[in-house]
């Protein structure tokens, strides 16, 4: 189960140590938990210490650990995992495996204020990243957003649908962000303006581009029943490590006896809003191609939908918290503690996913 | 394992049109598409497509061949209509 979540402030440009931001998240989640710092047996985090882009990490396991003064029984730190939400599905596997009891995981970034202190801006930073996946369209000028604008292009001209129509998850879920206090981007936006916005990788354009922010979520995974505070705690039904949307999903649907129609609120990984689409086709919430109109009106995936979608604004919006902040976002929604934006019909289950392509996980949430 | 020549031919997939700086040296707008290539479906290469300038011209499904641009002692691969 997941028994304590904690935020740090999360924002553009902070401009402070982000061992700090860490620090507070990891501080707070434990004592949502209703737990001390001695309880922490365990640490996990995506993607740990690693020679990545500037501000892909803030803070690693050795950085928590030496803050907190843990003392780890086992702990995890990669890129090499399923979707960045893998950290947690590690986590369920060592308190599961008996490995610890209360693991710490956390995702810390601080990308905001290391494209701020880059002349380069994003180009720059890029160019310094070893990342694999990078080098190959490297020669060719591509970007992240290269893939996302690939990845629209081809849903449309599969699917029939139209921007304007998709246009209402980056609007709907504006307006999610507007009653999250730790949203980065809280005014409205409407069609209109998602149509005006200028083009980053067309036919992607700015508001299908997730926010890089500074700041750190943390989350507590637990074993049932072991921390004081039962109320808070959030279950882990079932999950998806496998690569690949389809594959993630289907996975967790075959280790639930829960089913696509019992999913109260769906926090999908948003990097660019066409990967929300094809998480919702692959958790087989909406049919294949049909998200277009699906989401057309607006009110279907809005909080009082049928499938209330991004209830916190998402990576859209709330920033990029790779994973933490939809999987943040469901268990403040299961728990009831969602204030102006809490979803009215009290969710009993929610579905989380991080990643995109064949970096992906996907967790079932109940209460 | 090893590598097998290829025909070099392919059919654009998917492309972009890059109009944010995304890349050092590299000055927006231009084209990056994936290219299928004809041996094998799911077969598909990133890389740039260069035709007379028009990006207008360029249409999934299009039939692409492949050209080679040199960068010092590197050859690059990039398709052409």
């Amino acid at each position: 189960m997941i028994s304590g979540v904690g935020w740090s402030r999360i924002g553009r440009r902070l401009h402070c140590d982000p061992l700090e931001l860490a620090a507070d998240a990891c501080l707070a989640a434990i004592h949502d938990a209703g737990i001390t710092a001695d309880d922490i047996d365990g640490v996990s985090t995506y993607p740990g210490r690693l020679g990545s882009t500037p501000g892909i990490t803030g803070a690693g396991v050795d950085d928590i650990r030496s803050l907190l003064g843990l003392e780890l029984s086992w702990h995890t730190g990669g890129l090499e995992l399923a979707g960045q939400l893998g950290s947690v599905v590690n986590a369920v596997l060592a308190v599961g495996a008996g490995l610890a009891h209360h693991v710490l995981c956390f995702r810390s970034v601080w990308e905001s204020t290391a494209q701020d202190l880059a002349t380069g801006g994003r180009a720059e930073l890029m160019a310094s990243s070893a990342h694999e996946a990078v080098q190959w369209g490297r020669p060719y000028g591509a970007g992240y957003a290269t893939y996302g604008g690939l990845a629209l292009q081809r849903y449309l001209h599969e699917s029939g649908a139209t921007r304007a129509q998709l246009a209402q998850i980056a609007v709907v879920t504006r307006a999610n962000a507007a009653h999250n206090p730790i949203a980065v981007y809280r005014e409205p936006i409407t069609v209109q303006d998602y149509l005006d916005a200028r083009m980053i990788s067309d036919p992607l354009c700015l508001y299908d581009c997730d926010i890089p922010v500074d700041g750190c979520i943390a989350v507590i995974v637990s074993k049932s029943g072991s921390t004081a505070d039962a109320g808070k705690a959030v279950r882990i039904e079932a999950l998806g490590s496998a690569s690949g949307w389809q594959s993630s999903a289907d996975m967790m649907w075959a280790r639930t006896d829960l089913t696509p129609s019992d999913v109260d609120v769906a926090e999908v990984y948003d990097g660019f809003s066409i990967y929300a689409v094809h998480w919702l086709e692959a958790l087989r919430l909406v049919p294949r191609y049909e998200t277009g109109a699906f989401v057309e009106s607006g009110r279907r995936i809005a909080l009082d939908g049928e499938l209330p979608l991004n209830t916190g604004g998402g990576q859209l919006s709330a920033g990029r918290l790779h994973g933490y902040g939809p999987l943040l976002e469901a268990c403040v929604q299961l728990r009831g503690e969602a204030g102006a934006r809490q979803v009215p019909s009290r969710p009993e289950v929610a579905v989380v996913t991080s990643g995109a392509e064949l970096f992906t996980s996907c967790l079932l949430l109940s209460r | 394992m090893q590598p097998e020549p290829v025909s070099g031919k392919g059919n654009v997939w998917s492309w972009t049109i890059t109009r944010h700086r995304l890349s050092p040296g590299m000055e927006p707008p231009y084209v990056i598409a994936l290219v299928e290539l004809v041996e094998q479906p799911c077969l598909r290469l990133i890389t740039a497509v260069v035709g007379d300038g028009d990006t207008a011209n360029i249409a999934i499904g299009m039939p692409v061949s492949v050209a080679f641009e040199r960068t010092g002692d590197i050859y690059i691969p990039i398709f052409v209509p």
